[in-house]
């Protein structure tokens, strides 16, 4: 009789979790942050390697990885299938209902759903599997999801030991759920002020209907106010409540309809840089050096400037052997975030935001990089927002934006200074 | 309900029906009998050449009233601007090429300007008429039948629902380093810079950055599309052998 | 081990490796294909027609993947990009791109297969903006949208367009598909 088993495995870097997670399913996922010539190689090892599936139930370490189907529907759909013959449309909208999703999505483009909502929907298809998935491999499992969603987690566990199936979890050290390690260090960071206006925004996304079918949306940010902000700043909320299109509106990469949205630091500076949560995708395939030195490759006073913050944030980091190398040609997912930081830094925006700053990084990483990152930027006389559901952050934070869901396209934002 | 709902072409259900209806409005662009037809019946009033003329914007007209409801104002408007720009360019780059040359376009001017004429009426109804047929049917829904039927169209189903996925996907990573972009370089091609560098050196910068960043997009959009495709093989390689063990276990 | 072999080589593991695997490949190419033809589009206007930079995966897809590969990607790639926008293009677009991706894959040198693509491109459009289209139109009244005199103008773009689509396929190809 299979004994069944619940094993945790931590490791302090994203490339050593990934490892992990290729070595126990048997599958290839290529680290981008290790360059173009790499990838390629990589590809082709894969394209030349012989076929070897994995029947196991999965989370993959980004949530969109292991949704293949073009929607929720078809996703439960196929995963169903070996269970029941022809599942019906109310079986899949129960098993939405059932991890607290709407069923609206179902039809929606999986690429459109927020990570939280990706995370649940891979909770739906890893129940949808139980009966006969060989194991539950989950990497990240709680990462994306608001602490008032835990319970869906712990359901799926219930589901898989009660059916002597074994869940390898495998997660970065200091993970707030699995690993709860708390850390010493003590975060004295001196507040810097801004001016933040607020004038109701409204941002609306078009019916797309050609290739594939997008929904109109609209959200509109229900709240009309001036506020002198604490930096470093928390913006926070519940998973798909616009965060990340609130920073993106902030930034002035997502268009505001209606309304307006406004940043002023004390000496005057109006713009917004972001670093989003996927570090990889903004690094744009290149290694952090050529980032540099492509962006500011007609100014040098700036390249200097960020290759110098590059170099001091990264000297931080001493437990990562491989960054102190002084060739650097092994780049991570954390040198690909300390370049992204720097050239930002170097630009001298007044506000400059961070969407998720720990993901892919072990909570002590994350906690030191945004900490030296937030003397730094103090010292520049620039503003640091910690854009996130963690709550981590919160020991961080000198004030906090909250963002509160009034009804499906009305969202209204709290200010609170600690 | 919104009653201009009733004349929304899109919401027209079964998809054969929304089919035949927009190849009855549509049959303008395919015969030239409905202008003949309608000429005809103009000349009564007006002289025949002249009939045959004024058709043309006519039938253009009916068109824009049929698909102007399903496109709405604002996208109707684009796909216009962009219609009338390419009308008049062509019209306008054609009759210069038949004043300039008359001796290699050996035509005669009245028939020409006709032609061009038709041409440029032509043009404005095609337009509008043919992108709000393509943004009347999902290829979505025609994916989903083809996933649930039996096999082998079924297994025809798993690879267009993949390949639908990985159009889904390339749109989002070029989406997203749209957004990307914007992010880093607000004026889309302007590098950053301090301002300080003198005109011609500038200049040269600039190529020389344009250049690098053509070249950065085409990389990134190769390897951010190619990196989640193991993943999405394997587990279409797992649906199909369930596809197969639950059809061979059925039989 | 020369090049000709080892493409040979790695076109019969793709085969062996899995259809799902082609189909991704080839799906993701023919993407790829849409969407650098409807970001980067200059109108001519002489033909309703544009400049576009979408050849370069096309004749990718030909020199990497095989000529089936390269029709698919060449065919169903740049008439998604043609259904945006110019839709009454999608015939000719078809039937041309199509082309032009199977001859970039043929198995003769990758230089010459490239140039050969792009002339079958220039030449096919040719053909259709200035012979097929004004020809249909006289019965269809939607295909009467260019006419010969300016398809004569619509040459020099085209060529332009097939120089630079060759020329970045094959720097593609060298840099993504000559790995081991």
């Amino acid at each position: 009789m299979n004994s069944a088993t619940y094993n945790i495995y931590t490791f302090d870097t994203f490339e050593k979790l990934v490892d992990r997670f290729v070595a126990s399913t048997g599958l290839y996922f290529p680290k981008l942050s290790e360059g173009k010539d790499s990838f390629f190689k990589g590809f082709y090892n894969w394209l030349s390697a012989e076929k070897k599936n994995s029947n196991f139930a999965l989370i993959a370490p980004e949530p969109s990885q292991a949704l293949s189907l073009p929607n929720p529907a078809q996703v439960l759909y196929s995963a169903l299938k070996p269970v029941i013959n022809s599942p019906s449309e109310d079986c899949i909208f129960e098993y939405l209902y059932k991890y607290g999703l709407d069923p609206s999505i179902s039809t929606q483009p999986i690429t459109t759903l927020s990570g939280g909502e990706m995370l649940l929907l891979n909770y739906a298809k890893a129940e949808a599997q139980a009966d006969y998935a060989e194991r539950f491999i989950a990497s990240n499992p709680i990462f994306w999801l608001n602490s008032s969603r835990y319970h869906y987690w712990l359901n799926l566990k219930e589901l898989y030991s009660s059916k002597q199936k074994s869940i390898d979890v495998i997660v970065l050290n200091g993970d707030t759920y699995f690993d709860n390690t708390d850390s010493e260090n003590d975060f004295n960071i001196k507040p810097l002020e801004f001016k933040l206006s607020i004038q109701e925004p409204k941002v609306c996304f078009p019916e797309i209907r050609f290739p594939i079918y997008h929904a109109a949306r609209a959200i509109s940010y229900k709240c009309h106010k001036e506020i002198i902000v604490k930096s470093p700043f928390l913006i926070t909320g519940d998973n798909g409540v616009g965060k990340s299109i609130f920073s993106g509106m902030l930034s002035s990469i997502v268009d505001i309809n209606s309304g307006n949205l406004s940043v002023e630091a004390i000496n005057g500076a109006a713009s917004c840089r972001l670093v989003f949560q996927e570090a990889v995708s903004q690094c744009f395939a290149l290694t952090p050096v050529k980032l540099i030195s492509g962006v500011f490759c007609a100014d040098y006073e700036k390249k200097l400037l960020a290759q110098n913050f590059f170099q001091r944030l990264i000297s931080e980091f001493n437990n990562h052997e491989e960054l102190q190398m002084s060739d650097n040609n092994i780049y991570t997912l954390l040198s690909l975030k300390i370049a992204l930081i720097a050239e930002r830094l170097a630009d001298k925006p007044a506000l400059l935001l961070l969407d998720e700053p720990g993901w892919g990084l072990s909570c002590k990483d994350a906690q030191l990089l945004v900490y030296k990152v937030a003397l730094l930027a103090h010292e520049l006389g620039i503003a640091l927002g910690i854009v996130s559901h963690q709550p981590t952050w919160h020991k961080f934070a000198a004030s906090k934006l909250t963002l509160k869901r009034l009804s499906q396209n009305e969202v209204d934002i709290e200010y609170e200074s600690f | 309900m919104n009653r201009f709902n009733f004349f929304k072409i899109h919401l027209v259900k079964p998809f054969w029906l929304r089919f035949i209806i927009f190849i009855i409005v549509g049959l303008p662009l395919f015969s030239n009998f409905p202008a003949l037809f309608i000429s005809q019946i103009l000349s009564k009033f007006f002289n025949p050449e002249f009939a045959l003329i004024i058709s043309y914007p006519l039938i253009s007209f009916f068109i824009w009233l049929f698909c102007l409801p399903s496109l709405g104002l604002n996208k109707f408007l684009d796909y216009m601007s962009a219609a009338f720009l390419m009308a008049l360019t062509t019209v306008i780059t054609s009759s210069l090429l038949q004043n300039l040359f008359p001796f290699i376009f050996m035509e005669n001017a009245y028939a020409a300007s006709v032609r061009l004429l038709r041409l440029y009426f032509n043009v404005l109804a095609v337009f509008p008429w043919s992108l709000t047929f393509i943004n009347s049917f999902s290829p979505d829904s025609i994916i989903n039948a083809l996933t649930q039927l039996r096999t082998p169209f079924r297994e025809a189903g798993l690879h267009f629902a993949l390949a639908l996925r990985v159009f889904q996907h390339v749109g989002t990573v070029v989406s997203k380093l749209l957004l990307i972009w914007k992010e880093r370089y607000p004026s889309l091609l302007v590098m950053r810079h301090t301002g300080e560098n003198k005109k011609i050196k500038f200049i040269f910068a600039w190529v020389r950055w344009l250049a690098y960043s053509v070249i950065d997009w085409v990389y990134a959009s190769i390897i951010l599309t190619f990196e989640p495709i193991p993943a999405m093989v394997n587990e279409f390689e797992i649906l199909s052998e369930r596809n197969k063990k639950n059809d061979f276990s059925e039989k | 081990m020369s090049s000709k072999f080892y493409q040979k080589e790695i076109r019969k593991m793709t085969s062996q490796k899995s259809k799902f695997a082609q189909t991704a490949l080839i799906s993701a190419l023919a993407a790829l294909t849409a969407v650098t033809t409807i970001m980067v589009r200059v109108p001519i206007p002489a033909t309703n027609g544009y400049f576009n930079i979408g050849d370069v995966f096309i004749i990718l897809a030909g020199l990497w993947l095989g000529p089936k590969a390269g029709l698919i990607v060449g065919a169903v790639g740049s008439s998604v990009a043609d259904a945006v926008g110019f839709p009454v293009y999608i015939l000719a677009t078809f039937a041309v791109k199509g082309l032009e991706g199977l001859v970039a894959g043929l198995p003769i040198k990758k230089t010459v297969a490239a140039l050969l693509a792009a002339i079958v491109m220039v030449a096919g459009y040719y053909v259709f903006e200035a012979f097929i289209y004004p020809m249909l139109g006289n019965r269809i009244p939607m295909f009467a949208i260019t006419t010969p005199e300016a398809a004569l103008i619509a040459l020099l773009p085209n060529a332009v367009q097939g120089i630079a689509g060759a020329v970045g396929g094959l720097a593609l190809w060298h840099s993504i598909a000559n790995k081991k």
